[in-house]
């Protein structure tokens, strides 16, 4: 696995304030695979992903020591650009969240903002993206509707292609199915699978068997603490850590 | 619903322990048939056949609703998987006790039991091996199961020397000839009732542990 490791977390700690929301974090993640975080409503996971775009630098109060490397480079580094960080650490939210616009310009938004004006060439994104986000058979002849007339699932994975769009390595998913019915799950889940033949996935659940389902790999956090690291068919198989054990096996408190 | 669903696995756990102690019954009332000479015993062991039957179908569907409604994973899922795989051996183990039940049914009616010590000496540590891996599983404790492929191999060994002797035996006289090849085909289930026991073992060994590891 060392040899591919796009993401590098060493020694991570951050404080809500006077809150010591993550201890100590060391993770490595591998590129075009997918990671998931999993553990207890408050163990810190969505503050741990929201780290690998600087989302938190927005948290007023947030401190953060260690180091998050991407590609080698401490994204925390003094030269690092958050903006340019989140055009390669594009994040996909729990509930879909389309722009109040027309399904071409969800997709053709970031690639506009980012100065490309070529309609051709923005077709041709448009097209490729929802592609690869599973939609473009769906919605290739409504192209210019309003995004919110999509059903959730439809959303979330416009969402997914909005990602695309600027042409990210790792995709950030914070429980992207929770607002989903178990066949929209199941769409998200599948292209999850295809993503990951190109980027790096890195999602947060709360649903043992998803996790079970799509990561190749599988951090179990609890207050904070990375408590377990391995591949996702050992956790689920035979847990080094009895914590580990206990929570997805539904012991828990 | 974790309450729940803990009490279904130890119920589940019960059913399977009661298939083994039913089925070493089996096998042990089918030893002391032979020992003894005692048909009536043997043909009680038979009638068990229908029984164990229900309770290894029973045991099974158990474990295939669990599977099917909780999707188990780790302690839980080694210790349904691997209760599967040992209820099967349990029913195996109660079959061979059936077989040689009816060969002891049969040896009754046509012939003289001849001189069976050597045999029964067999069959003992085979039974002490599917005892220790019994109890091995209904403890969750792998301390005593440790040493079972040693005691395999040696349950192996002594098989060649039992046959070995009785080929000798039916050479040298050719009256016994019935009964001794009856002989043969009881150190051949005794043999793999030994195979039994290990598998058990392997699979306890996976449940408690998650270690896979081979001991026949």
């Amino acid at each position: 696995m060392d040899k591919d490791i796009i993401l590098k977390v060493s020694e991570l700690d951050l404080w809500y304030g006077e809150v010591h929301a993550l201890h100590q974090v060391n993770l490595p993640i591998a590129n075009r695979k997918v990671t998931s975080l999993i553990g207890p409503s408050g163990c810190g996971k969505s503050t741990l992903i929201r780290c690998f775009n600087r989302m938190n630098d927005l948290v007023n109060g947030c401190r953060i020591s260690g180091c998050v490397e991407f590609h080698g480079e401490n994204i925390y580094g003094t030269f690092a650009d958050p903006v340019d960080l989140r055009k390669k650490i594009g994040m996909v939210f729990q509930k879909p969240n389309p722009f109040p616009k027309t399904i071409y310009e969800n997709i053709a938004y970031g690639p506009r903002i980012h100065g490309l004006k070529d309609r051709k060439e923005l077709d041709r994104i448009v097209e490729g993206c929802l592609r690869k986000a599973a939609l473009w058979n769906e919605v290739k002849d409504r192209l210019y509707e309003s995004a919110m007339g999509l059903s959730g699932g439809q959303q979330q994975r416009l969402c997914i292609a909005r990602t695309l769009a600027v042409n990210p390595e790792i995709i950030l998913m914070d429980e992207p199915c929770s607002a989903l019915d178990p066949i929209a799950t199941s769409k998200i889940e599948d292209l999850i699978d295809e993503l990951k033949k190109e980027y790096c996935v890195i999602i947060v659940t709360h649903s043992m068997s998803q996790a079970a389902r799509v990561s190749d790999y599988t951090a179990f956090m609890y207050l904070g603490d990375l408590i377990e690291f391995g591949e996702t068919r050992q956790i689920f198989e035979n847990p080094r850590k009895e914590l580990t054990e206990n929570y997805i096996t539904g012991r828990f408190g | 619903m974790s309450v729940k669903i803990r009490s279904e696995l130890m119920q589940i756990h019960d059913q399977a322990c009661n298939l083994g102690n039913f089925a070493i019954d089996m096998l042990q009332d089918s030893i002391n048939a032979f020992e003894q000479a005692d048909a009536d015993l043997a043909a009680d062991v038979c009638i068990r056949k229908k029984e164990l039957k229900i309770k290894f179908i029973t045991a099974e569907e158990s474990m295939f609703q669990y599977l099917a409604l909780y999707q188990p994973v780790a302690r839980d899922m080694r210790e349904i998987v691997a209760s599967l795989r040992i209820i099967y051996n349990f029913e195996r183990i109660g079959r061979m006790g059936y077989d040689i039940g009816e060969t002891i049914k049969v040896l009754s009616q046509c012939c003289e039991l001849a001189d069976p010590d050597k045999l029964i000496i067999v069959a003992r540590k085979v039974l002490t091996m599917i005892e220790d891996a019994m109890e091995a599983f209904s403890r969750r404790d792998v301390s005593q199961i440790k040493t079972m492929r040693q005691r395999d191999s040696e349950i192996d060994r002594l098989y060649c020397e039992v046959m070995r002797d009785i080929i000798k035996r039916m050479e040298q006289n050719k009256e016994n000839v019935s009964a001794l090849a009856r002989y043969v085909i009881i150190d051949r289930y005794l043999e793999r009732c030994g195979d039994q026991a290990c598998n058990i073992a392997e699979m306890t060994t996976y449940m408690v542990t998650g270690e896979r590891i081979e001991m026949s």
